[in-house]
């Protein structure tokens, strides 16, 4: 016993090391997978209120950009508002899908974000206060940007869509090819399409758009346009490259979408799986 | 414990932290090179700090940077590494002198060569270990060797020229 504690004190710093790394080896396993709320990270109040201070700086140098963008978004919002106004008709009124009361949008502004490492992660300046829960997903005008992870009072932080942990069920517009969108961790203007079959034409240009399926993001939020398709000979799946439509490198202001709905579809789905297995 | 020195170390790591967080996060070359100057902190500690205590700034250090970064336990690992290694390269590079005289392994301290020397292999292994684990394995090994290497030389660039910038001769000591 007496030789055992004087081995451990002889190479207590080895030990020490050891202990240090088990300890942070575990927290990387555990605290980084899909859902995982953890409370270590940028939504809480220490990080985001710094983070805050210091997009505020910054904001001065943006003004110029995130006006234009604005500007284009209205543009575009009043050219939809005069398309569709002659067609609305008391008899055949449709209501669209994020009218109706299913989508509920709150804005939000990313104070950090970043896009060249593996996993890419957003910080925003709105949280639990605001009525953004965990899971929520988040669009900008031009497309899809990303999924909440954890929420704090004040802040939130999300995976951006250039997280290779976050698998967006997509279609491709002309063809309703269901797929899966996913980033490869290198060019954070890219992302490739995976599971569509041989059988589907696929051109360069094509849009691709959510499905909608999974109740995180409304159907028809673009994702991109169709860049390279390349199949191999004896391959049941096409390689395809995407282009983002979003341009995260200046990611300003964001949209977090709320599903009122979700939960009624999940547990519905939940039951028939049940069911199934029975 | 508590005293002049140890508070000027306090400030100095605080100021590695803050730089590392408000600005040198921003600074990413070609989606390629990036700055990790926090390693700065745990690489110019005096040479004197008992190598126990320097595992658990080490530690904590890479705590405070993961929850800015949301990578919980990977800058914890690579930095308690960093760490672990650094008393050993210490030893494996002593200069022909010895360190006599020698309070922090710095520039001013020593020379530009002998810095080079000591920083360049030390950051190498601390980002191999940070971007294998972000990466989640080999499977990328050239364009991570690759992201690894131009890091380091700008980190180390950078932390050369913070040295000659800031620690002059003759003012801290």
């Amino acid at each position: 016993m007496r030789r055992l504690f004087q081995f451990i004190y002889q190479y207590r710093a080895f030990f020490v090391f050891l202990m240090l790394e088990l300890i942070s080896g575990w927290l990387v396993v555990n605290h980084n997978d899909y859902i995982s709320a953890s409370y270590f990270n940028s939504s809480s109040a220490l990080a985001g209120n710094i983070y805050n201070s210091k997009q505020s700086v910054q904001d001065y140098f943006q003004l110029k950009e995130v006006n234009q963008n604005l500007a284009q978004e209205n543009e575009k919002l009043r050219n939809t508002l005069a398309l569709s106004a002659p067609i609305v008709d008391s008899t055949e009124f449709f209501t669209p899908i994020y009218l109706s009361g299913q989508y509920e949008f709150t804005i939000a502004k990313v104070v950090n974000n970043s896009v060249s490492r593996f996993r890419n992660y957003f910080t925003l300046n709105k949280g639990s206060k605001n009525g953004i829960k965990e899971g929520m997903g988040v669009v900008n005008p031009n497309g899809i940007v990303g999924k909440i992870k954890s929420v704090s009072e004040n802040f939130s932080t999300g995976y951006s869509a250039l997280n290779g942990n976050l698998l967006i069920s997509a279609v491709i517009a002309e063809t309703e090819t269901l797929c899966t969108a996913n980033w490869d961790g290198k060019d954070p203007t890219k992302m490739t399409l995976k599971y569509v079959p041989r059988h589907v034409k696929v051109e360069t240009g094509m849009d691709v758009v959510t499905s909608g399926f999974n109740a995180l993001f409304p159907a028809d939020v673009k994702i991109g346009e169709i860049e390279t398709v390349v199949i191999e000979e004896n391959a049941t799946f096409y390689d395809i490259t995407l282009h983002l439509s979003v341009d995260f490198q200046s990611l300003d202001y964001v949209y977090v979408i709320g599903n009122q709905l979700q939960q009624e579809k999940d547990s519905l789905e939940q039951t028939t799986f049940e069911l199934i297995n029975d | 414990m508590i005293n002049t020195l140890n508070i000027k170390q306090l400030i100095i790591w605080l100021l590695f932290i803050s730089a590392q967080i408000l600005l040198a996060q921003n600074l990413v070359l070609y989606d390629r090179a990036f700055c990790f100057i926090y390693a700065g902190a745990i690489l110019l500690l005096p040479l004197n700090i008992s190598r126990n205590y320097l595992m658990v700034i080490a530690f904590f250090t890479g705590f405070i940077i993961d929850i800015f970064y949301n990578s919980l336990g990977t800058h914890m690992a690579a930095t308690t590494f960093l760490a672990f290694v650094r008393p050993l390269w210490i030893n494996a590079i002593t200069p022909r002198g010895g360190y006599e005289n020698v309070d922090s392994p710095a520039i001013k301290d020593i020379s530009l060569s002998w810095f080079l020397a000591y920083s360049l292999p030390l950051v190498f292994l601390h980002l191999s270990v940070i971007f294998f684990i972000e990466a989640g394995g080999f499977h990328m090994f050239f364009f991570v060797l690759l992201k690894v290497i131009a890091s380091t030389l700008l980190t180390v660039l950078v932390l050369v020229i913070i040295q000659y910038l800031f620690y002059s001769k003759g003012r801290y000591s």
